[in-house]
């Protein structure tokens, strides 16, 4: 399911704090996950400390925002600024779908104009981080790959033998 | 109000406090077959095909009159749904309808949204299957073709397109998700979350030997502490009580026996030493309040 999240950065916040803001978002929401190791996102996006307020000061997160993709997540985070930050509704829980995060998360960053050499530089070791263009919604499960059964069917006979 | 305090209760089953309440509820078992039925094929079909292929949305509406145990059904469904499922756990989440609407204005939609596609879906993101209890779900889902602008605002209208897409986007999104709804309403409630009902089962009050069974399983309770209760509830003459309260909804049914016991000092002082007289002297009271109380709604409950 595609979600959307905002983040009000100045005048509410300056851009370091909304980095903040986004960064524990994000590693919230994956390390829920048992895939996702303790730790790993936010070591992952240290890459990213110096950058990610200049992206957010620099209004690159405000139309196009990063975006989260892994199995079953699909969530743009849009850092807004000047009036839009003052009307924001924020909701900074972490996002349904976490839990159940991989290892192949992959955080898609919005073109930067000026700040793109920078952010090519910054993603070009990094399995995690892409300057690519994001995938319209959460890539589907692989075929092969089904769903665990919900329901226990030997249990569910049992039923059958009870009545 | 926080969305999180719309969360009455959140618990994983099995809990031995949710152990009894299946079996409390006295209905033609074929009711609790076609409800356990339907959350069960409907977790199972969900899990591995997409709504486009099943059409369900994962939702089951109990309704009938008051007092005939919908809303404990659907308490107990989590529990017996438990060993049904491969982790052997289930959770349970009832949420306070009338706290999700709100006086400010866009409040409700938001809240709605909010808890349904957000707060909730986070809360199951464990994969645990969940029943959902929306009781009530009248005061949520208010029916838009009766409603006026002017006596119900925009919000209200907005709040129940919230309660629909959410629904829609839950069937898919989180097919371990299963909603029980409940209404003595059911005129109240919008058409278009009727259509997205899987399956609407009707609890009905209890026939003659329905009311018998409920007459019994209360006095015997009792007897845990007067034992001569336990006597009176083996008792032939007990038939005489069931027929006198045909009719009457199970909530009902159970407070005949208190009704009984204040009929007299004695049996206040000493409850074992009711008897089945005093039974039948309350049901007639009973019985005689209830015509009073449906002249005065005016048959409202019938639109069940």
């Amino acid at each position: 399911m595609e979600r959307t999240r905002f983040i009000a950065a100045a005048p509410i916040r300056s851009a370091f704090e909304a980095w903040q803001v986004v960064s524990k978002l994000l590693t919230d929401t994956l390390e829920r996950s048992s895939l996702v190791p303790g730790g790993s996102v936010s070591k992952e996006l240290t890459t990213l400390k110096g950058l990610g307020p200049a992206l957010i000061a620099g209004g690159h997160l405000e139309s196009k925002g990063l975006v989260l993709v892994d199995k079953g997540l699909h969530l743009t985070i849009r850092v807004v600024t000047a009036d839009a930050a003052l009307e924001v509704e924020e909701n900074l829980n972490p996002v349904p779908g976490g839990a159940s995060a991989t290892e192949g998360w992959i955080l898609y960053i919005p073109p930067a104009g000026p700040l793109d050499g920078a952010v090519a530089t910054a993603v070009k070791d990094s399995p995690h981080l892409s300057r690519g263009e994001p995938p319209t919604s959460a890539p589907a499960e692989k075929s092969g790959d089904a769903s665990p059964s919900i329901i226990d069917l030997n249990a569910l006979r049992s039923l059958g033998n009870k009545s | 109000m926080e969305v999180g305090e719309l969360i009455k209760t959140a618990c994983q089953m099995p809990d031995p406090r949710y152990a009894k309440l299946w079996d409390a509820i006295v209905v033609d078992r074929s009711i609790k077959d076609r409800l356990l039925y339907s959350a069960a094929l409907s977790l199972r079909l969900r899990a591995v095909l997409p709504f486009e292929a099943t059409a369900l949305h994962g939702l089951a509406l109990l309704y009938g009159p008051p007092g005939t145990g919908k809303t404990t059904l659907a308490r107990g469904l989590a529990y017996q749904l438990a060993p049904l499922t491969t982790r052997r756990k289930t959770r349970i989440i009832e949420i306070d309808p009338h706290g999700l609407m709100s006086a400010e204005h866009g409040q409700s939609q938001r809240r709605v949204t909010e808890l349904l596609t957000e707060y909730i879906p986070t809360m199951v993101d464990d994969g645990i299957p969940t029943v959902v209890l929306l009781d009530e779900v009248e005061s949520m889902v208010v029916a838009r073709s009766q409603a006026s602008l002017a006596a119900n605002p925009a919000d209200v209208h907005r709040a129940t397109d919230a309660v629909l897409t959410a629904i829609d986007s839950n069937a898919s999104a989180c097919p371990h998700l299963f909603f029980v709804a409940t209404s003595n309403f059911t005129g109240a409630i919008d058409e278009a979350f009727l259509s997205r009902v899987d399956v609407a089962i009707q609890v009905p009050a209890p026939d003659v030997a329905g009311v018998l069974a409920i007459l019994k399983a209360t006095l015997e309770a009792m007897a845990t502490a007067f034992p001569p209760l336990g006597q009176l509830a083996r008792s032939p003459k007990l038939e005489r009580v069931a027929r006198a309260l045909d009719g009457t909804d199970g909530r009902r049914i159970r407070k005949t026996v208190s009704e009984a016991m204040l009929g007299r000092l004695d049996t206040v002082i000493q409850p074992g030493d009711l008897t089945v007289e005093d039974l039948i002297s309350a049901a007639g009271r009973i019985q005689r309040s209830e015509q009073i109380t449906q002249a005065k709604s005016g048959g409202r409950n019938g639109k069940n």
